[in-house]
């Protein structure tokens, strides 16, 4: 269905620089991207998934930071080989991004129109006219009620909600081919992320080409948005598949354990089955494979030798002892 | 055998908004509007509804946290808590009662980052409660009480003199609510409990939620926007919508039929 790759991320390794010495939180993380296709990439908190979207943009704070190995290839080049204003051209152009909080990622001191036709000035030399037009009707498009007048406000006149909005029709002002959204609606209620996804999903109607990574550690929002997921787990890929295979039959003890804590409505009220324990902290992560401290079926094996990620079937793959016969 | 255990009658919250100087801003809000509603012992009670919708309002209005007289609040209204055979008015003055509710209503807040004293050891936070309501207590007592708590929550002794900053997100969350424990109220509501913690740590909280009230014979009012968590952990359900409670009923009933288009859509965005 998809198989022309887009973007694709290659042995990815970050570290961080933590009280004097260099903790990874990435760790020789590769996935690609296909044309068209939305790729859920999920975890919990510490798990490396901004840190990787970061890293897509070359946006790691440096020196604390460090992309240590790896190659980012978009379009057959290296974006981490890139010099900065090459990667300037790229950010917003090719690959935009949708940041975790619209309450932060707009500056409140320029009017929205300023901060619109800004994308399409510096990427697209248009004139102010030209770009302030374009604005308006990308805001039209997300359904902001009065485009016309609403483009004159500054950010604090605009709800959340319609923040978010506001930067997903910036981020797509340019055409980009890809985009990354971080956790687009964890700030917001359940109702208005419903409608952001809509615009997500007319979004793929017009634009066939885009290819989307969606962060989120909402594992309902994948079922419903995409069409292919990452379970990442202490800075590694622990599970890859097609949603429906993924669903159908969840193969990584974490993404079984996930599924299990989750509240539904289709199962009946039975206990929540929690996973014990809590995300290991990057300074200290244990030896082996990354989640034995809390695998209900760790083995003696699993303590010593981390799990390479094996191929279980095409477009699926898992990082567990258990798969390793 | 069920009786009621907490009454709310016609209660209203509006906030004011700032009065300036110069001139008079009418910019006021009406936060709570003529909510009504009884509880009965061993009720779990889920609030839903969106931000801004007052859920958290009604939360602090009932535990007295909402000032009822200041210039930027008007509170109306009846909220009555029934107490061993007693009526106690949540707005009274009197500091007996008052500190009756204080001991039988606990608050569990969302962010455990901030909810919890940053300079205070964990052994400080547990012992403040018995330290003000029974001021005779011994600090044997208090330890052993505390000790007891702890193990409840599925915390150990060995963490009692770390202080907040050395736990995680779900561990602090159950520093709150072995606080909130701690004497053993009536009425425990807890406001977006796991809001703020990871998926794997969501249903260990849930669970410990709900462990303890089947131990301690709790009645919870538990506020959250996600239905799911409600349905899971709820007896009854309270849709909120702009102030007003526009749902209220058995949660398998309202989930299975509805009749505000609010509620509809929130069942239908249930995973």
């Amino acid at each position: 269905m998809f198989n022309q790759t887009i973007l694709e991320i290659k042995n990815l390794t970050v570290s961080f620089k933590i009280e004097n010495s260099r903790s990874k939180a990435v760790d020789n993380l590769s996935f690609k991207l296909y044309k068209g296709e939305v790729l859920g990439v999920v975890g919990e908190s510490g798990s490396g998934k901004t840190v990787s979207a970061l890293s897509i943009l070359k946006l790691i704070p440096s020196p604390v930071g460090k992309i240590e190995a790896g190659e980012i290839l978009f379009k057959d080049r290296d974006v981490l080989k890139m010099s900065d204003l090459d990667v300037q051209a790229v950010r917003g152009r090719d690959i935009a991004m949708i940041f975790q909080e619209p309450m932060t990622s707009l500056n409140p001191l320029l009017k929205i129109k300023t901060q619109m036709t800004e994308v399409l000035i510096t990427h697209n030399n248009y004139s102010f006219k030209k770009a302030l037009k374009i604005s308006i009707d990308a805001l039209k498009l997300l359904s902001i009620d009065n485009p016309e007048k609403r483009i004159n406000e500054y950010p604090h006149s605009f709800s959340g909600g319609m923040r978010q909005r506001v930067m997903i029709a910036m981020a797509l002002l340019a055409n980009p081919s890809v985009l990354i959204a971080d956790e687009p609606t964890t700030a917001l209620d359940v109702t208005i992320q419903a409608e952001i996804f809509n615009q997500f999903k007319s979004l793929r109607e017009n634009k066939k080409e885009l290819g989307i990574v969606l962060i989120t550690h909402n594992l309902a929002l994948v079922i419903k948005n995409c069409d292919r997921l990452v379970i990442m787990y202490g800075g590694k890929i622990q599970e890859e598949a097609l949603v429906k295979d993924f669903f159908k039959e969840p193969l990584h003890p974490y993404s079984k354990g996930l599924l299990n804590s989750l509240p539904s409505t289709k199962t009946d009220k039975n206990k929540l089955i929690p996973i014990p324990g809590s995300v290991p902290d990057i300074r200290n992560m244990p030896e082996g494979c990354k989640f034995w401290p809390r695998c209900s079926s760790v083995m003696s094996k699993c303590k010593i030798v981390e799990p390479e990620l094996l191929t279980v079937s095409h477009n699926r793959s898992v990082r567990c002892h258990l798969f390793n016969e | 055998m069920s009786s009621t255990l907490l009454q709310v009658k016609n209660l209203n919250v509006e906030f004011c908004g700032e009065t300036s100087f110069f001139k008079k801003v009418n910019n006021s809000h009406k936060a709570l509007n003529n909510i009504s509603f009884e509880l009965e012992k061993g009720d779990v009670l889920g609030i839903v509804g969106e931000s801004g919708s007052g859920k958290t309002t009604l939360a602090r209005t009932i535990v007295n946290l909402v000032k009822h007289i200041s210039s930027t609040t008007k509170v109306s209204g009846d909220i009555y808590f029934n107490l061993h055979e007693k009526k106690l008015n949540c707005f009274s003055n009197n500091k007996g009662d008052l500190s009756l509710l204080r001991k039988n209503i606990s608050i569990i807040f969302q962010d455990p980052f901030s909810s919890l004293n940053p300079r205070m050891t964990v052994y400080q936070i547990l012992s403040e409660p018995f330290e003000i309501h029974f001021p005779e207590m011994s600090r044997n007592e208090i330890t052993v009480n505390i000790e007891k708590l702890l193990s409840d929550v599925g915390l150990l002794n060995d963490h009692l003199m770390r202080y907040p900053h050395e736990f995680s997100g779900g561990q602090k969350q159950r520093i709150a609510i072995a606080r909130s424990i701690a004497l053993n109220p009536e009425l425990l509501i807890a406001d977006e409990p796991v809001s703020a913690l990871d998926v794997s740590i969501q249903a260990q909280i849930l669970n410990l939620i709900l462990d303890l009230k089947e131990k301690n014979n709790l009645t919870i009012i538990f506020i959250t926007h996600d239905i799911s968590v409600v349905r899971y952990i709820s007896t009854k359900i309270a849709v909120m919508y702009k102030g007003d409670i526009v749902e209220f009923g058995d949660t398998e009933k309202i989930c299975s039929y509805c009749e505000h288009p609010y509620t509809k859509q929130l069942i239908s965005l249930m995973p």
